[in-house]
């Protein structure tokens, strides 16, 4: 393991200390953090700057207020009895914003309230137009899954002013990564894909299709970089477009 | 001084928070932005905003600086709401259609979160680190009040203390966070904060007991749900655990499930209101009142002050 996952790893381990609730983790489990998220953030900082206190609030409550907003997704729209398990989840999702919010007043860092707050209303606006069905075309629905994945991550990059490719290229990973996952297992994306073109065998085409654009942005976006940032995106685009098993089967 | 001459006495401030109430609530998204008005408009007595207020009167009161607090509580208390009609599986609320019941669980979902994060834009207007320390930390004790709650449903074995520390987290921390929030963002010291938090938060235990108190005395009209809905959801409130000091009422409690049939409620209801269950819980409901009034009187006269009291007495006098 190089260094690099060795921090990852223990960024992971504190984001999990800190919004793990015990009653919680005996009902749904422990809070799953995405890998490619913290990633994602810890190249918006330089290396010192990840190593003082308010930094890691500040990652810690942005990979928080994502799982806050992550978890709501799990309630479905109609339930014919909600079970004590949905209620938990939907109480989950709100101590998570809670610890979100927690998080930063402890570490005094009350503009990035303010800032992350603008960015999950704008999550929330697209969610809802997502489940509503008002996007008009497959082009439309990937944008705004593009916003629901990345828009928290980007507002962080950005207030930290992090390069521009490493945003895009992040941005990109966040939206293949979610298509991908819905390619495996159906979900809300995949369901207004299917309302909108009637046919399983034609939403997972236009995912795919949309994927193999999505490749040659990222490469583009990768190369812009500096060598130590490049090397950290191409592993993590490796492994959500299975490089190394195509690399494998490719001989 | 009554209640209404309070509200009139306070009426230009209360309408600013209202225009802030709207303005937060502004989305680019149709439906959330209809959801959110939708909660604004069925109305509510905006006691945790008016605590705010008059918690400030301990300071230097500025309503363009506390106006954002005052928004923001009553913006955290809306989102609370919309959540718990999923959590409950309300239909409707103040008379009105839920969001759940108008759109559906996932639309409340997201706007209980949109109108939780427009709160701390609203909040984050206000730089003093001990506010939203203070805050954030009522939050989270808020969300842990829930799940306790959830998780003590339909057991029976649990003591008073159980409840207690279930209201506690559920209900009287904010309302005491809502005075307090008040004093401190208008610069009051430290000792005035902290007692306004402690009346509120006797306040709040004793507007929650009587809360728990209606679920069985109140009509359907004025409960806006059948009388003994909270037990037939499994919660065990303090009538109930008195009621089960009596063998015969707490054989009849135990056997209550989701499933229960509406008539062995209602006979539940009628023996427990027989029991002196009501009354010894108006008597601890009263204590805290009392203890609220007592603290009260350690502070600095004034009229505000007199509305405190007056605040106190309407919620110990509430029939519904």
């Amino acid at each position: 393991m190089d260094e690099w996952q060795i921090e990852q790893k223990a960024l992971v381990e504190e984001i999990r200390r800190t919004c793990s609730q015990s009653s919680l983790v005996k009902v749904i489990g422990a809070p799953d953090i995405n890998s490619l998220r913290v990633s994602a953030l810890m190249l918006a900082f330089t290396d010192k700057e990840r190593t003082t206190l308010q930094v890691r609030k500040q990652m810690t409550a942005a990979i928080i207020i994502q799982l806050a907003l992550d978890t709501h997704d799990q309630i479905a729209p109609i339930l014919t009895e909600i079970t004590q398990k949905d209620q938990l989840i939907a109480l989950a999702g709100d101590y998570f914003s809670g610890m979100y919010y927690r998080t930063l007043a402890e570490a005094g860092c009350i503009h990035y309230v303010s800032m992350l707050a603008e960015a999950v209303k704008q999550v929330n606006e697209m969610k809802t137009a997502l489940h509503q069905k008002e996007c008009t075309s497959s082009a439309d629905v990937f944008h705004t899954v593009r916003v629901i994945e990345s828009n928290i991550i980007r507002a962080v990059c950005v207030e930290n002013e992090a390069d521009d490719n490493l945003i895009e290229a992040m941005s990109l990973l966040l939206t293949a990564e979610r298509l991908r996952n819905e390619m495996e297992n159906p979900f809300i994306v995949y369901g207004v894909l299917l309302h909108m073109l009637n046919h399983s065998s034609h939403v997972i085409d236009e995912i795919k299709s949309y994927l193999y654009e999505l490749e040659s942005s990222i490469l583009m976006h990768i190369q812009k970089l500096d060598k130590q940032t490049a090397a950290v995106v191409q592993a993590e685009y490796d492994r959500i477009f299975d490089r190394e098993l195509r690399y494998a089967e490719e001989g | 001084m009554n209640i209404k001459l309070i509200y009139s006495l306070m009426k230009a401030d209360i309408d600013l928070i209202e225009k802030e109430l709207e303005r937060a609530v502004k989305s680019h998204s149709p439906i959330l932005e209809e959801a959110s008005v939708h909660l604004l408009k069925a109305g509510g007595k905006r006691i945790r905003p008016v605590l705010l207020l008059l918690g400030a009167k301990f300071g230097e009161y500025d309503i363009h600086r506390i106006k954002y607090a005052a928004a923001a509580l009553e913006l955290i208390h809306m989102a609370s709401l919309v959540h718990d009609d999923v959590i409950d599986d309300a239909v409707i609320r103040r008379g009105e259609k839920t969001v759940k019941a108008k759109w559906d669980n996932r639309v409340a979902m997201y706007t209980g979160d949109f109108i939780f994060a427009a709160a701390l834009e609203c909040m984050a207007q206000i730089d003093d680190p001990e506010v939203h320390q203070i805050l954030s930390h009522t939050m989270t004790e808020l969300c842990i009040g829930e799940i306790v709650q959830i998780q003590d449903k339909y057991r029976y074995d649990q003591h008073l203390r159980d409840y207690l520390r279930r209201i506690k987290r559920k209900t009287a921390i904010l309302i005491g966070t809502s005075c307090q929030l008040g004093a401190i963002t208008a610069g009051a010291p430290a000792h005035v904060h902290r007692k306004l938090y402690e009346f509120g938060y006797n306040v709040g235990m004793s507007f929650q007991i009587t809360d728990d108190i209606l679920d069985f005395t109140g009509s359907e009209k004025e409960l806006g749900k059948p009388a003994g809905s909270d037990l037939l959801q499994g919660n065990i409130t303090l009538p109930v655990l008195y009621a089960m000091e009596q063998d015969e009422l707490r054989s009849r409690i135990v056997d209550v499930s989701a499933h229960t049939d509406r008539r062995d409620i209602n006979e539940i209801i009628f023996l427990l209101k027989q029991s002196d269950a009501i009354e010894r819980s108006n008597e601890l409901s009263r204590r805290y009142l009392h203890r609220a009034l007592a603290i009260l009187d350690e502070l600095p006269p004034g009229r505000h002050q007199n509305s405190l009291r007056e605040i106190a007495h309407f919620i110990g006098r509430r029939k519904y």
